[in-house]
């Protein structure tokens, strides 16, 4: 079996033996490249023959040796002497090498020099078999005397280390069995060897630096023979060595010269997150997730990286999953439990490997693989329970009848009961019963999840497998969302140079979206007066809850509804790695993303009075295919240069289409959207089908000098079908620089200095987010009944646009990745700036054009921004250790142009239509200012009053009106009184996370913090976020937030006075700014680990129980359910407390 | 073997590679939509053609889609007071909720220019179309568009006075607007409108389509603005006679459910379930009634009440009790007919609602103001409890041509025949003739014939006469119309894109 080593190692240029071992090679092909799964835990005898490492080691402990060294600790000065003697150093780390030592030495040798390092102290050097260097403590040395010999009662084991997720060999790691002291280091290719093991049954265990120990069972051990050991390490997420997955393919953190941010996933698994999307939130410097609606599924949430640049276009980066790129936010099949890694590539030279998707930078999933080794089984399974986090402050029963007989007042109406209620209302009044209908349409939701996977497998082959269930019951009653999902992961090494991996993902979800539809139940809520009848006498639900018939019973409207949607997901990839040479790879990676989609909506006869009665079904099919073609080539000049070129051509077809069928008139409600053939009102069915294809060529050269200088240079071109002929294809090139001081000898020195690298970047990445077929001119399809005919037509439905091309973005970045005191405190900071020309651009023009806006490519913005990253261990000891982790970003952006259009003085204008100011935020709040409220104060003086009005710019106001800054001072309030009064760009946002461990118990808290944000209540004025829907503030008809609104009894007020016939206040806008900052308690995890002796005794490997309350409170002057809600309509965020137990074995 | 092995993988990878690459030829990044059509496909056939004048259509109803426009035409006049819901106090009242961000002043105008630019793109490219020789058929394409363009135009120029003039699409985008002077924009609507009638058929086999009669009655109006008397009682005169229409006997029968396209109505605007939302001028005019303890909700009594708007003192006044009009289209007395409800003492079924019965009385105007019916549906598509109706609106009627040949003989002196055509109408409501006629007495007639029928504020705007008619019977908006609020206000996403001059009032 030595063939496969000289096959694939450096040894192979050795002229004679390659000759030799290729006419050998060649008789022997058919078994020599089988799978080395055969070879583990076989005995074989010794390698030493040729060579003997224990003799040549032997020999240079005697070779002269200069040495000055200052004050470094013994075990940097070991290192060195080795490095020098080229020697395997393998150690025990103890207190004593951590101690500081000076060497001078201008002759002598090199055992001279180790004897001056460990002089004082009970160390001991030998000479391994193997030819190691090892340094250990007296009482442990099998030996004392650096010359072992040999007996025939002793055995050896030797194997490799690989990286589980690259295979690459791993050099450096300690191996070492378990319960001795016997122990080596790997070399440079992931081998170890260890020699002088008395015969008999071990456990070997192998650990590295940001990796996971590996432990090997029932090693034996056989006189005078080696058992080989195979290992594959899984990475740990922090530390130097954690390799980050950078996109077509991986790099060692320290190599890393863009800024890519890691999301600790590992954290984050008892989280009772549903969507993936989640786990961003505030995770990662830089990142910042929107819950802008909490329905189960997380189907409401956003996610922007470093701000917002683009003004129309999406801000939404660009998510890859295991190499395949899939469209939008649609993540809510993925299960947590399969991920093993999520990084965002921040920076253009990161991003911009995805050229023209890369703008918004982009965030690449990485599955879990299995592991070559004894197969663990793992189980996961929660249940939680959920709650509304804040109800909204709502009037209740008197309140509500005070409020509308003020409203009635003000409008010089009755305002008797009488005269104000309808009898049913009237009768509610008198007995006092009034309905909270928050309290009636939400209920405590229930969530459970469960995961059992396993990961195992050979030398060639390993496979991870999983399943999962989660069925999350919303607090909206009957919302819900269910998964099922499965996945395998394979990898299967036919032949050494070949390699085959699969990542397949299944999943079916299930969701009942009650609650989504304009005006249901989630407006009622809030809306419905609380003078109102549930049930009728014989307890059933009234369809109306007042004697109104447009006061719908939203009990009602649940219980006469049906609103299911599935989904079908098949989403994975195949890839064929070649070796086609040394260095050279070959990748095919083919992937796939299919779903089919579902949905069957139902209306009965008596829902919302009859008349809406209808069946919906629809179908949706979506693919997306991928084809990349991947070369790398890795090499290494010498000690000091190492070359890494990656180049790609890919291709992505992107197609969705839709069909949905609606009828009416059913002849019964009992069989629900499945009756649909039976409505005799068949309504046109709907079809839709967009594609869109995307083609792509990368070039990517890693360079690195004396692993102390960085350099990455990377260039893509990429040709969109969703722009205009000669615009398809854009270039986007980036360059970034890393610079190793902590490898500087002026560094090397200062111990409390692990790592220190500086890193500045620069790239071109694009966005390319728009919906198809802008470039050309669309059409409506139109119809209209002459009599009975109906008659269809196409009619103009947008503008062209045959010019439309990318949105580019240069960005400039540099950052600092600081490691200080043997890893107690890491940091990284980065600086970025940004710049955004042709912005995508939904522009609103003159509707004299025949529309109100065109998409087109216009202007320019301006990003700046820091992210920062601080992880320190306040207490690291064996049994107690404190983290604190801290995120903290901040991002501006400014608008430098717009459509270049200039007034008469020659300023550039501002487009106020849109809200884009030069100058300015993308994303500001332009309003009349708010003053207060006419003759609020301590007392009502009718005459004062009229003088207040008379003299305001307001003549016409009434008491009690909303009063705004008269800002030119002209008295008259008009458009030009209106100014920026906030941006809703958050001046910060973090995130702070902090985990104590004491023994087996851990507690961790995690705070997130928006600051500095204004935004539009939507309760107040929901026409912010949605044009066409109805304002009833203050009306005293409908419900409403409840503020402290102006009477004349009563004028201590900051809100106006209702009135029966307003729809709204005037500049109810101008009130509805809020300061929408929060400080949020996200989270709370108490988690106690079964002690190992524990755990075995119950049959387990590993046992944890804990208790995880989420989303607990907004410290918030906001008032709504959450100060990121968007619509009124939107769905409440839920506050939870989950239980949950996770065990292998 | 190790070469072997090695060419191996090159051929594999050179095979895998040669057949991702086969996927993608020269059609890899066109687009290709698959479920519409380009607008270039459908500006350049004749059916293409066909199917856009289609989407012109659609626009005089869209505003009645939305129940807070709906009356968008009606408000703010001396025959209509404010119900207890009304929500749109701006167009009603004259108050400061008249401002430009008036929601449905913002509609309108978004509506409008929307149209027009479907309009003109179909005048634009009928000409260049190959209609295979059939003349007619491109004429009757460009007649209905130019119809319609000449509709939108008239009718926001009324509205907001200063309007800018868009004739054709245009090739780069528009981004200053001027207001075009009126001479302008009525030129171009009466060569649409004289080429329309030119054009078009008396009638068509597609009820709702637009006829030689539509457009002779739509022009007969803008010589009524033009005060071009003679073209306009020549026109009205025209129509009256050559045209296939007559007015009812039963002026009931006119608004009957099912009887949109009766021999009176020049052109109905058409719903159908079919093809979107109905409109809400059923429910707008119904008090609260069915509050009223003993009294049910039934289509007799009104439907579905949404009490946004009631008929004035004024306008009921103007009637002679005995005029069939008054009872066919308006309801005044509401009856007892539930009695598990429980009737007031003394009172049997059928018995009218007084509001006295009550202790403490009624609030009459809250709860039984009286209503207009004419937009009533008995169920002909809809339930008692739905608001919105399929009821066809009649946008234009003869009876309204007789009024405009009335004024315009009367304009010219001719007493004789202006009475003639407006005592037809007398006689039909079954009153005494008239033996004069000047503009109060025909802005009387007006009232009682064409009430809520959305012509009343373009009128009275017509003949200077809205600010003094709304101070005069109009209480609740009286105290705030000033002159300048003829003209609707400007958009103000419209101002701030354009510089286009905010109207007095608004500024």
């Amino acid at each position: 079996m030595t063939t496969r080593q000289h096959l694939n190692g450096k040894r192979i240029r050795k002229g004679g033996l390659w000759i030799f071992l290729m006419l050998w090679a060649s008789v022997t092909q058919a078994w020599a490249q089988q799978p080395a799964i055969t070879q583990a835990s076989k005995a074989e005898a010794p390698l030493a023959g040729l060579n003997d490492p224990y003799l040549e080691s032997a020999a240079r402990l005697s070779q002269p040796l200069k040495l000055t060294l200052d004050q470094v600790s013994r075990e940097k000065a070991l290192q060195i002497i080795a490095r020098q003697a080229n020697l395997r150093l393998s150690y025990e780390w103890s207190e004593v090498l951590a101690e500081p030592v000076s060497v001078h030495q201008e002759q002598g040798t090199v055992l001279d020099a180790l004897y001056a390092v460990t002089a004082g102290t009970d160390l001991r050097l030998m000479i391994s078999r193997s030819g190691y260097l090892v340094v250990a403590h007296s009482g442990t040395l099998r030996s004392a005397s650096p010359l072992v010999t040999q007996t025939l009662q002793e055995g050896s084991i030797s194997g490799r280390v690989i990286d589980a997720q690259t295979a690459e060999g791993l050099p450096g790691v300690n191996v070492f069995l378990v319960g001795t002291t016997l122990g080596a280091s790997t070399d440079i290719d992931g081998n170890y060897r260890l020699d002088n093991i008395p015969a008999g049954i071990y456990t070997l265990q192998a650990s590295f630096v940001g990796y996971r120990t590996a432990t090997v069972d029932s090693v034996v051990v056989r006189p005078g023979e080696v058992t080989i050991v195979n290992l594959a390490l899984e990475q740990e997420i922090v530390g130097l060595e954690e390799i980050v997955v950078v996109g077509y393919g991986t790099q060692r953190r320290r190599d890393v010269t863009g800024a890519v941010a890691s999301v600790n996933v590992e954290r984050l698994q008892e989280l009772p997150i549903t969507n993936v999307v989640e786990a961003l939130q505030t995770r990662a410097p830089g990142v910042r997730v929107i819950t802008s609606d909490g329905r189960p599924g997380g189907s409401g949430l956003e996610v922007q990286v470093r701000g917002v640049r683009s003004l129309t276009a999406s801000n939404q980066p660009l998510f890859v999953i295991d190499g395949v790129p899939v469209e939008g936010v649609n993540l809510s099949q993925l299960n947590l439990s399969d991920i093993v890694s999520i990084e965002v590539l921040k920076d253009a030279s990161a991003a911009a490997i995805y050229g023209a998707r890369g703008s918004n930078g982009v965030v690449l999933i990485t599955t879990r693989r299995g592991r070559e080794g004894r197969g663990r089984f793992s189980y996961e399974g929660s249940v939680g329970f959920s709650e509304v986090v804040h109800p909204l402050r709502v009037f209740n029963g008197e309140e509500f009848i005070a409020l509308r007989r003020e409203a009635n007042r003000a409008a010089g109406q009755p305002t008797d009961d009488a005269a104000i209620m309808d009898p049913v209302e009237l009768q509610v009044a008198q007995s006092g019963e009034f309905v909270d209908w928050q309290d009636l349409v939400f209920r405590t939701g229930v969530r459970h999840s469960h995961n059992l996977s396993y990961s195992g497998g050979s030398e060639t082959f390993q496979i991870y497998a999983s399943g999962g269930y989660l069925r999350e019951e919303g607090i909206l009653k009957r919302t819900f969302f269910e998964r099922g999902s499965l996945r395998l992961n394979t990898d299967y090494q036919p032949l050494g140079w070949l390699k085959f991996s699969t990542n397949v993902l299944v999943a079916r979800t299930k969701e009942d979206v009650a609650g989504s539809e304009r005006y249901g139940p989630l407006w009622t809520a809030y809306t419905l007066s609380p003078l109102a009848r549930v049930y009728d006498e014989q307890g059933n639900l009234r369809p109306y809850v007042t004697n109104d018939p447009t006061a719908w019973n939203p009990l009602f409207q649940l219980q006469e509804s049906r609103d299911d949607r599935w989904s079908t997901r098949l989403l994975g990839n195949v890839v064929a790695q070649v070796n086609l040479y040394e260095g050279l790879h070959y990748q095919l990676n083919a992937g796939l993303d299919y779903s089919a989609r579902e949905n069957g909506q139902y209306r009965t006869r008596q829902y919302s009075g009859g008349g809406q009665q209808r069946a919906v079904l629809g179908y949706g099919q979506g693919q997306s295919y991928t084809v990349e073609n991947i070369l790398t080539y890795e090499r290494r000049i010498g000690t000091l240069h190492n070359l890494h070129g990656t180049l790609l051509y890919s291709v992505q077809r992107v197609q969705d289409e839709t069909l949905q069928a609606e009828t009416r008139d059913l002849p019964t409600d009992l069989l629900d959207y499945n009756a649909i053939s039976s409505g005799a009102d068949v309504r046109a069915p709907v079809r839709n089908y967009t594609a869109w294809s995307l083609e792509s060529y990368m070039a990517r050269i890693r360079y690195s000098l004396a692993d102390k200088y960085l350099l990455t240079l990377t260039g893509r071109i990429d040709g969109s079908s969703k722009f205009g002929k000669g615009n398809k294809y854009g270039f986007f090139p980036a360059v970034a620089f890393a610079w190793q001081l902590s490898q500087e000898p002026f560094l090397a020195s200062v111990r409390q200095i692990d790592n220190l690298k500086l890193r500045l970047s620069w790239g071109q990445t694009g966005n390319q987010e728009i919906p198809i077929y802008q470039s050309l001119g669309q059409t409506g399809l139109w119809s209209y009944p002459f009599g009975s005919t109906i008659v269809k037509g196409y009619a103009p439905a947008s503008l062209p646009n045959p010019n439309l091309k990318w949105e580019k973005t240069t960005q400039a970045n540099l950052g600092l990745d600081l490691s200080l005191f043997r890893g107690r405190m890491m940091s990284t900071i980065d600086f970025y700036r940004s710049w955004t020309s042709d912005l995508l651009l939904q522009r609103q023009i003159p509707v004299t054009n025949g529309f109100t806006s065109i998409l087109d490519n216009i202007g320019k913005t301006e990003n700046w921004g820091i992210d920062l990253n601080l992880n320190t261990y306040l207490i690291n000891r064996r049994d107690l250790s404190w983290e604190v982790n801290l995120n903290w970003s901040l991002s501006r952006s400014k608008i430098v142009q717009l459509t270049g259009q200039t007034d008469a003085e020659g300023r550039p204008v501002d487009d106020i239509a849109n809200r884009w100011f030069i100058g300015h935020p993308i994303g500001v709040i332009y309003d009349w200012v708010f003053d207060g409220i006419f003759c609020a104060g301590r007392t009502y003086d009718p005459g004062a009053c009229q003088q207040e009005i008379a003299n305001s710019a307001q003549p016409d106001a009434q008491p009690g009106d909303i009063r705004v800054k008269d800002l030119n001072g002209d008295g008259v309030i008009n458009d030009q009184d209106r100014a920026i009064v906030g941006t809703t760009e958050p001046d910060w946002y973090g995130g702070l996370a902090t985990t104590l461990t004491y023994k087996n118990f851990d507690l961790s808290v995690f705070f997130t913090a928006v600051q500095g944000v204004t935004r539009y209540n939507p309760y107040i004025y929901p026409r912010a976020y949605d044009p066409n829907i109805v304002v009833i503030f203050l009306q005293g008809r409908a419900n409403g937030l409840k503020v402290d609104y102006w009477t004349p009894e009563d004028p201590d007020a900051n809100f106006p006075r209702p009135h029966r016939q307003r729809e709204m206040p005037r500049y109810l806008s101008a009130r509805a700014v809020w300061d929408a900052s929060y400080l949020q308690l996200r989270n709370i995890t108490l988690g106690y680990t079964l002690p190992q002796r524990l755990a075995a005794r119950l049959g387990v490997e590993r046992l944890r129980l804990y208790a995880a309350g989420n989303n607990l409170h907004y410290w918030t002057d906001f008032d709504s359910y959450n100060p990121e809600q968007g619509d009124v309509e939107g769905y409440p965020v839920a506050r939870s407390l989950t239980l949950g137990l996770s065990m292998s074995f | 073997m190790k070469r072997i092995t090695q060419t191996t993988a090159w051929l594999l990878s050179g095979l895998l590679l040669v057949s991702s690459l086969s996927g993608c030829g020269e059609s890899f990044l066109e687009e290709e939509p698959k479920t519409f059509i380009s607008t270039n496909a459908v500006l350049s056939s004749p059916e293409g053609l066909e199917g856009a004048v289609v989407a012109l259509y659609a626009f005089p109803r869209l505003l009645y889609q939305s129940t807070r426009y709906s009356y968008w035409f009606i408000s703010g006049t001396d025959e209509v007071r404010v119900g207890p819901l009304h929500e749109d106090l701006g167009t009603a009242l004259y108050n400061s909720d008249l401002n430009p961000q008036h929601p449905a002043s913002r509609e309108y105008w978004n509506q409008s220019f929307q149209a027009l630019y479907r309009a003109n793109a179909i005048i634009a490219n009928a000409p260049k179309v190959d209609f295979k020789g059939n003349e007619a058929r491109r004429n009757r394409v460009l007649a209905e568009a130019r119809f319609f363009r000449a509709y939108i135009l008239f009718y926001l120029h009324q509205r907001y006075g200063n309007i800018p003039l868009v004739t054709e699409p245009s090739e780069t985008i528009r981004e200053k607007e001027q207001p075009a002077p009126p001479e302008e924009i009525y030129r171009v609507i009466v060569d649409d409108l004289q080429f329309a009638i030119n054009n078009l058929e008396w009638t068509y086999n597609q009820p709702g389509r637009i006829t030689k009669g539509a457009a002779m009655h739509l022009l007969a109006k803008v010589y009524l603005v033009l005060q071009n008397w003679q073209q306009a009682g020549q026109l009205a005169e025209t129509l009256i006679q050559q045209g296939p229409y007559r007015l009812l006997d039963d002026p009931a029968a006119i608004f009957a459910d099912n009887n949109e396209h009766n021999a009176e109505a020049i052109w109905t605007i058409n719903f159908d379930p079919r093809t979107g939302g109905g409109h809400f001028l059923a429910v707008m005019f119904t008090p609260l009634y069915d509050r009223i303890q003993g009294v049910a909700r039934t289509f007799e009594q009104g439907g579905r009440p949404w009490a946004r708007m009631y008929p004035s003192a004024y306008l009921l006044s103007l009637f002679d009790k005995n005029d069939r009009r008054l009872k066919a289209w308006y309801k005044t007395h509401w009856v007892y007919d539930a009695p598990e409800e429980g009737l007031p003492p003394g009172r049997q079924v059928g018995d009218t609602v007084r509001v006295n019965d009550f202790n403490p009385p009624i609030d009459s105007l809250l709860w039984l103001h009286p209503a207009c019916k004419k937009y009533w549906e008995y169920g002909a598509t809809r339930n008692i409890n739905a608001a919105d109706s399929w009821k066809g609106i009649i946008r234009y009627r003869l009876a309204e041509t007789y009024l405009i040949a009335a004024e315009a003989f009367m304009r010219q002196g001719n007493q004789a025949r202006a009475l003639q055509y407006i005592n037809a109408l007398r006689q039909r409501a079954g009153v005494p003739d008239l033996t004069e006629l000047n503009e109060d007495i025909l802005l009387e007639e007006h009232a009682r014939e064409l009430a809520f029928e959305q012509d009343r504020w373009f009128t009275l705007k017509r003949l200077g006469r809205l600010v003094q008619h709304v101070r005069q019977y109009n209480p609740q908006a009286a105290p705030n119309i000033r002159e300048c609020h003829v003209n609707m206000p400007i958009p103000q996403d419209f101002v701030d894109l354009t510089g286009f001059p905010q109207n007095e009032c608004y500024r």
